[in-house]
C-alpha cells in the first residue's frame, strides 16, 4: 500500500483523524530535534522548544492550507518557537549583566559530542540568531533564500547576506580552534 | 597531514537523537490531543473579526436610526464611505488572519490609509456648532472597538506575533469606530482628523502592543 505523503497525512489530522499526528510526529520530530539543537545550545531549552513546535502544530492545525508543503511549515513554526525564545534569553541576559556583572558559568559540556562537533554547535552559538538561522535553514535544512526570505519578510539578497556572514564567521571561529589544536 | 576541516560535512552530521526527549514530547502532544479542543480555522475566525466590526458597526447604525439621531437619506449619503470603510475593515481582518497573507496585509494598511484620507477629505463644514466636547467622540470611537479588540487579540494568539499582521488587526478593529465616526460626528475635519484618526491609531497601537506581550499559544505562521 502506498504511504501517505505528509500533507495527506496533515489534511487528515486537520480534519480529526489523531492517528495522522502520530505518523507526522515519528516522520519528522528527529529532525526538527536536530534543527533546534543547532539554533539553541540547551538541551532543556531545545526539548521545551520541541515540544512547543509539536502543540503549535496540533493547536494551529486550523492554519495548514492544503497544498502547502507540510516540511517548511513544521521548520518555520521550530523556527518561529527559537527566535521567540532567542530573543526571550537575549531580554533575560541584557537584564543579569546589567544585575550581576560575574561572568556567567560556562556550559557543561557534552560528553556524548565529538570534540569537532561540540565545537561547531559552540561557535554557531557564537552567530547572530538571524545568521544562525540562514546558515542551519540554508545549509543543513536546504531552504533556498527565497524561502528564507519568505519566512522573515525579508528579500532573497538579504537572506543570501545574513547566510553569508554568518557562514564566513563561522569559518572565522573554526579556524581559529583549527590553529590552537595545531599548536 | 591532517586535511582541511569540511565546514559543509560538519554542519549537516545529524546531531544524536535524545529517544527520552522526543518520548516526552509525545506524550505533552498526546496530553494536548486528549483534550479534543475544537480545530479553529483561520478563515472562521477572520469572519468573525469581520463580524464583529461590521455588527458593532451595524448595531450602532439600527440604534441611532431608532432614536432618529441620523435619517436614511443621511446614511445613503454617506453609504460610499461606509462601504469603504466596511471593505477595509475586511481586507484587514482577512489579512491579519490568513497564514500568507502578506500582499492582503499590505493591501489592508494601503486601503486603511486610502479611507483615513477619504474620512478627512470628504468631511464638510458643520451647519452648527457642535453640542459636546471633542473627547466624547475619541472615547466613543475607542469603547465601540473593544468587542472586536477581543475578537482580534484571541484570534492573533494562534499564530505567532509579526508586526505586519498585528498592524492589519488593528487597522480593521479601528474601522469599528471610524463608522461610528461617520454616522455619529458631524463636526469638520480637524475635528476628524485629531479625534477619529487618533483614536484610529491608538486602537492599532493598543492592539499591536498587546498582541507583542501576550504568550502565543501557537508559533504557526
Amino acid at each position: 500500500m502506498r504511504s501517505q505523503s505528509d500533507e495527506e497525512l496533515m489534511v487528515r489530522f486537520r480534519d480529526g483523524a489523531q492517528d495522522a499526528f502520530e505518523d507526522l510526529f515519528a516522520r519528522h520530530a528527529p529532525r526538527v530535534q536536530g534543527f533546534l539543537a543547532r539554533m539553541v545550545r540547551n538541551g532543556a531549552l531545545a526539548e521545551d522548544l520541541l515540544q512547543a513546535t509539536f502543540l503549535s502544530v496540533i493547536r494551529s492545525r486550523g492554519r495548514y492550507e492544503p497544498g502547502t508543503r507540510f516540511t517548511p511549515w513544521l521548520m518555520t513554526i521550530a523556527a518561529n518557537a527559537a527566535r521567540d525564545a532567542l530573543r526571550h534569553q537575549r531580554h533575560v541576559d541584557a537584564y543579569t549583566s546589567h544585575e550581576d556583572t560575574a561572568t556567567p558559568a560556562p556550559q557543561a559540556p557534552d560528553d556524548s559530542d565529538p570534540s569537532l562537533r561540540r565545537h561547531l554547535l559552540d561557535a554557531l552559538q557564537q552567530l547572530h540568531p538571524d545568521h544562525r538561522e540562514a546558515v542551519v535553514l540554508s545549509k543543513v535544512e536546504g531552504w533556498s533564500f527565497e524561502e528564507i526570505g519568505a519566512l522573515r519578510g525579508i528579500s532573497p539578497g538579504a537572506a543570501r547576506l545574513r547566510a553569508h556572514r554568518g557562514y564566513e564567521k563561522l569559518r572565522e571561529l573554526l579556524g581559529e580552534l583549527e590553529l590552537e589544536v595545531a599548536r | 597531514m591532517k586535511p582541511p576541516m569540511d565546514l559543509d560535512q560538519l554542519l549537516t552530521q545529524t546531531p544524536a537523537k535524545d529517544n527520552a526527549a522526543l518520548e516526552r514530547v509525545l506524550s505533552a502532544a498526546r496530553g494536548e490531543l486528549a483534550l479534543r479542543r475544537p480545530v479553529r480555522r483561520w478563515r472562521t475566525q477572520a469572519v468573525w473579526l469581520m463580524a464583529a466590526s461590521a455588527g458593532m458597526g451595524l448595531l450602532a447604525a439600527v440604534v441611532m436610526l431608532a432614536v432618529g439621531a441620523v435619517t436614511g437619506p443621511l446614511l445613503l449619503a454617506r453609504a460610499p464611505l461606509l462601504a469603504m470603510l466596511v471593505g477595509t475593515s475586511a481586507v484587514c481582518a482577512w489579512g491579519a488572519l490568513s497564514p500568507q497573507g502578506r500582499w492582503m496585509r499590505r493591501l489592508g494598511v494601503g486601503l486603511a490609509v486610502v479611507s483615513a484620507a477619504a474620512l478627512v477629505l470628504a468631511r464638510g463644514t458643520p451647519h452648527s456648532p457642535p453640542s459636546l466636547p471633542g473627547w466624547v467622540c475619541t472615547v466613543s470611537h475607542l469603547a465601540i472597538g473593544v468587542v472586536p479588540l477581543v475578537v482580534a487579540l484571541f484570534a492573533l494568539r494562534g499564530a505567532f506575533f509579526q508586526p505586519l499582521r498585528a498592524l492589519a488587526a488593528g487597522l480593521s478593529v479601528g474601522s469599528t469606530g471610524a463608522l461610528l465616526g461617520e454616522l455619529a460626528c458631524e463636526q469638520d475635519w480637524r475635528h476628524v482628523l485629531s479625534h477619529h484618526l487618533l483614536a484610529w491609531v491608538v486602537i492599532t497601537v493598543v492592539l499591536v502592543v498587546i498582541s507583542k506581550s501576550l504568550k502565543p499559544r501557537s508559533y504557526a505562521p
